[in-house]
């Protein structure tokens, strides 16, 4: 049976379980200085966005601009709205989209859809919630 | 009885390592599937993974006095705690990859979610590490042993290779209806889905495949002694792995469909995508519902 019942003190190790401990050992010392060395490294500040725009594409008189929504905070945003506005002709066009999540220093990607030509397009991030 | 004594002592260690992995996608699959988890993470204050981690760690000695993930029983203080913490090594290693193939964790993800996620996530799967023994191992000392030695007699209509692959192929299908049919229904699946490429798709494939392998044949847990003897086509373990995929496969195609995921007239990729996100947690239940068999 798999389980024996000698009275007498454990098997020494062999080298296979050596090597798999020491690994084991690496990964998870590894894994908790990191998380020590987030604790130490406490850097608290709000989130803060970054959008930067990809290349506009066309699709049946639309205009489609991609952008990449970059948290430089080390909070998380909920519910994080981007508004854009373009000014055409006096007349005023906004378009916008809401993220669920965007944690510290991660990135999304969203599309804002446009009528007219919206490379001068102005973006913001009109809201988000503090989960 | 069992072949540990007689193999290699490096095939007895990847034996017991992979016996933990499986434990730990048994129980995880659920819980990786599960968006809430992963959201978890993303505002996880480093103390508090610390605390986590020390929950996991403290869980897992509780468990591996009751059995662990290992076929020898720890009998000294020291190796209960190395063999813990190797079962932690397990389940971060697992939970890593897993959240790393259904595209949770990328290299957009920051640094202290990512841990976030990874930790959260790995509670679970420490807990499954912690059971694999009496998931896994016990079945091969209880039922199987006398039924395939003492009494020939008793299986004898398994003979009949075809009865043989139909109880395989049922088992297979209920262990994976049992949990894809509560991961179907949820918005996880078209959100995985939705965030891969088809290569990697054809990453997922190719895990699946081979977290089917390790549970049922790998980690020679279960009754696979006795199931080898049987006559059949699931018991070459290439053609069993294949088989009970492509079972796993259907039963997610019929849960989505059921569930009004997959409508007919949705475009084939997203039929495809849907299908193979939930072919991963319905073929590990799969490869469970015939260790159960």
């Amino acid at each position: 049976m798999t389980r024996k019942t000698n009275k007498k003190s454990e098997a020494p190790r062999t080298t296979a379980e050596w090597v798999s401990m020491v690994i084991s050992l690496v990964l998870v010392a590894g894994v908790v200085s990191l998380v020590i060395a987030m604790w130490l490294s406490p850097s608290q500040q709000p989130a803060r966005f970054r959008i930067d725009r990809k290349p506009i594409r066309t699709e049946a008189d639309h205009y489609y601009l991609p952008i990449v929504v970059t948290n430089e905070g080390d909070a998380t945003g909920a519910q994080v709205t981007v508004e854009g506005s373009v000014r055409e002709a006096g007349e005023e066009q906004t378009s916008a989209t809401t993220f669920d999540f965007i944690p510290a220093h991660s990135s999304v990607e969203g599309v804002l859809v446009f009528k007219s030509e919206p490379s001068s397009a102005e973006l913001r991030v009109v809201s988000y919630q503090q989960p | 009885m069992t072949n540990a004594n007689r193999q290699s002592p490096w095939r007895t260690e990847l034996d017991d390592l992979l016996r933990g992995t499986a434990g730990a996608f048994l129980f995880g699959a659920p819980f990786l599937y599960t968006m809430e988890v992963w959201w978890k993470g993303n505002f996880t204050t480093p103390p508090r993974m610390a605390l986590l981690l020390a929950l996991a760690y403290g869980a897992l000695i509780l468990l591996d006095l009751q059995g662990g993930f290992r076929a020898k029983q720890s009998r000294t203080w020291l190796r209960v705690f190395t063999d813990s913490l190797e079962a932690l090594a397990i389940a971060l290693l697992t939970a890593t990859i897993s959240l790393v193939l259904i595209g949770v964790v990328t290299l957009d993800t920051g640094l202290e979610t990512t841990m976030g996620r990874i930790i959260t996530e790995a509670l679970p799967f420490s807990i499954g590490v912690g059971i694999a023994n009496h998931v896994l191992l016990n079945r091969e000392q209880g039922n199987a042993a006398p039924a395939s030695e003492a009494d020939p007699s008793a299986h004898q209509w398994h003979d009949h290779a075809w009865r043989g692959t139909l109880a395989d192929a049922g088992a297979t299908a209920l262990g994976a209806v049992i949990i894809a049919s509560s991961i179907a229904p949820t918005d996880e699946i078209p959100m995985i889905a939705s965030s891969l490429g088809s290569a990697w798709l054809l990453l997922i494939i190719g895990w699946s495949l081979v977290i089917s392998y390790i549970i049922v044949f790998e980690a020679n847990f279960g009754a696979q002694q006795v199931r080898r003897s049987h006559p059949g086509f699931f018991q070459s373990p290439i053609s069993e792995t294949l088989a009970s995929y492509l079972v796993s496969l259907t039963v997610s195609l019929l849960m989505l469909w059921l569930f009004q995921l997959l409508r007919v007239g949705d475009p084939l990729s997203q039929w495809i995508s849907y299908t193979i996100v939930l072919g991963l947690p319905a073929t590990i239940g799969g490869a469970a519902g015939r260790l159960a068999l």
